[in-house]
């Protein structure tokens, strides 16, 4: 069996302009995986800067197929990525393992 | 002891006057040594304003010129011409007072600046403005060439020279402070206190002289380039932005229509919101709204084209969704930066609101008599997937009902977007119990008049006339004319109009085949 390692990056706090540099290397940390789990549990907020760098992840992602779960645990921020069409666009889970369960079956395809 | 009495007198006497000979002497010397100084600090002063203000021109003219090569909207020649007509007077200013202040190579390279300025004008600048050139892009590259040239000339020679002349007064100042002081020591020996009080204000002025030198020179130094640069863009971008945004809303008979436009506070985050409400030419009434993402001369570009392409896809397709979609497609070719957007139709024979929603905050729907509702929003942000697709909602309303549509701004001035969807309802509800024809007004000062506003804040309402009920109903006849109802039954692909299609054939071309 394919043993594809998660990578797993952490997101907290509001997601801001002001940290795009933090934002950025967080995203690039992920930039090769094939199986990357976004923790956004602690996420309370993210502006257009941090959306669009999301999105552009997500976009690069998709042309390597490789596989993104996400956690999102607040409302506020779940409301924002309906606002912006991402629940459409990304596997939203409440909690880690839920998100997992779904990468290692993922895999197993 | 008698006897030399009159001759110590005499002696005090000469002592006193000497002294006072000395101190006068002093202060008159000290006080032009600082004057001096002070003058030419402010005349180096004035020049580097002035300076400043010809760079600036330049920077205004030609960020204006790339902002109307990129997409031929009018609009962004006014910050060209402005700076055009004025640039001229400034130079000549600047090079009379740096002959004045006889610095020639600074004068040297001043006039070659601005030589290089009319060339520009003359070879680059407006053969750019005559529109569908040919050589667009080599004129481009040529233009840049000789803005380079430009700040290099404006560089290292107009604010080299003033700069060295600035170090050279400091020093000027620097041996004037050296020698009061030296004066302030040896008179305090002689112990005339008065004399101390006189010179120890000269010495204050000396020193008020070199700290203001010290803070403002380097400072100066550093960051004029940057911030002329960023202040050129900042300050187009905000021109662009209020011209954009602000255009006349429609007066009709059906329809009704208000909006606010507050633009962010904060300098960095000013972004690119705007709405726009039309009557097309075969009576259907285009709503839209809309946030680019990021700031600045870009943001401003990208809102013209999107709203461009909205327009003219607008008039080439009923279904708001298919509009969408064709806005995404011209947005990814261009490589624009992300845009959210709400775009629709109001049928007012029907009482409908027919739209689509790529990426943006819901919009609201009030009718009278019941509490006010969010719409269902979704679908990707135009400009990030080529291959994005949108849903048009179709939302049965009644008269006098009123759909509120806003930018992110509105909603997120907590960073928590449910407490703001929360205020928002509750200031729609006040509108709807106001007597005001501008519900848009009362929508915002209702939220902002207790908040900041940290990002900029859109708003815009659509509401359907209470038509009269004796008289005036619309028939039968009128709901079957519905453009819109026609189209959205009648047709999936979408329908061409040949003059709308000429008019904007310069757009037309570069649309990658459906």
């Amino acid at each position: 069996m394919n043993q594809t390692p998660v990578v797993v990056v952490k997101f907290d706090g509001e997601l801001e302009f002001s940290r795009r540099e933090e934002l950025r290397e967080k995203f690039l940390s992920a930039a090769n995986a094939l199986s990357v789990l976004l923790d956004f549990s602690g996420v309370t907020y993210a502006d257009s800067t941090a959306l669009a760098a999301l999105i552009a992840f997500q976009k690069a992602s998709r042309k390597r197929a490789a596989r993104i779960a996400m956690v999102v645990v607040l409302p506020q921020f779940d409301r924002l990525l309906r606002y912006a069409g991402l629940h459409d666009a990304f596997a939203v889970f409440p909690d880690r393992g839920a998100a997992l369960t779904y990468l290692a079956e993922q895999k197993a395809q | 002891m008698i006897a030399s009495y009159p001759r110590l007198l005499a002696a005090t006497i000469l002592a006193f006057i000497v002294i006072a000979g000395a101190l006068i002497a002093s202060g008159v010397a000290t006080r032009s040594y600082v004057g001096r100084a002070f003058k030419s600090e402010q005349e180096l002063r004035m020049l580097r304003i002035l300076a400043d203000q010809a760079f600036k021109y330049q920077l205004d003219e030609e960020t204006g010129l790339r902002g109307y090569t990129a997409t031929r909207d009018p609009l962004f020649l006014q910050p060209y011409d402005m700076a055009k007509e004025k640039i001229v007077p400034v130079f000549d200013e600047l090079i009379r007072g740096l002959k004045k202040a006889d610095l020639p190579a600074a004068v040297a390279g001043a006039n070659e600046a601005k030589a290089i300025n009319a060339i520009w004008h003359q070879n680059v600048a407006e053969p750019l403005r005559l529109s569908d050139h040919r050589n667009a892009n080599a004129l481009e590259r040529r233009g840049k060439a000789f803005v380079d040239r430009f700040r290099w000339r404006m560089r290292d020679f107009v604010y080299r020279d003033i700069d060295d002349a600035a170090l050279a007064v400091d020093r000027e100042a620097q041996v004037a402070m050296d020698r009061i002081n030296a004066l302030v020591a040896l008179i305090t020996f002689s112990t005339f206190l008065g004399a101390i009080a006189f010179l120890r204000q000269q010495n204050l002025a000396a020193e008020r002289l070199a700290a203001e030198r010290n803070s403002s020179q380097e400072q100066l130094r550093l960051t004029a380039e940057i911030r002329s640069a960023y202040e050129a863009e900042k300050r187009i971008a905000d021109l662009l932005q209020d011209a954009i945004a602000q255009r006349p809303l429609p007066t009709l008979p059906a329809l009704r229509f208000s909006a606010t436009y507050v633009p962010a506070t904060e300098e960095a985050r000013v972004g690119g919101d705007w709405y726009d409400a039309l009557e097309l030419p075969d009576q259907r009434v285009l709503f839209a709204i809309g946030d680019v993402a990021g700031h600045g001369i870009e943001s401003a570009v990208t809102m013209s084209r999107a709203r461009q392409a909205l327009t003219t896809a607008a008039l080439l397709d009923a279904d708001p969704a298919h509009v969408l979609k064709r806005v995404n497609e011209e947005l990814i070719r261009q490589e624009a930066p992300m845009v959210t957007a709400v775009a629709g139709y109001a049928d007012s024979n029907t009482y409908e609101f027919i739209f689509a929603t790529a990426g943006h905050p819901p919009p609201i729907l009030l009718e009278p008599n019941r509490p006010p509702q969010l719409l269902e929003c979704g679908g990707m942000p135009l400009g990030v997937h080529a291959d994005a697709s949108y849903k048009t909602r179709r939302v049965q309303a009644m008269p006098g009902a009123m759909l509120i549509l806003y930018t992110d701004g509105v909603v997120e001035h907590s960073h928590n977007v449910l407490e703001g969807e929360r205020l928002l309802l509750e200031a729609v509800r006040r509108a709807a119990d106001s007597p005001s024809i501008d519900p848009a007004r009362v929508i915002h000062e209702a939220i902002f008049s207790t908040r900041a506003v940290g990002d900029d804040a859109a708003i815009l309402t659509i509401g359907f006339r209470v038509r009269p009920s004796v008289g005036v109903t619309s028939s039968g006849e009128d709901q079957q004319n519905s453009f819109v109802a026609q189209l959205t039954r009648s047709t999936k692909g979408p329908i061409i109009l040949p003059s709308a299609r000429a008019r904007l054939r310069w757009f037309l071309p570069a649309r990658p085949a459906a």
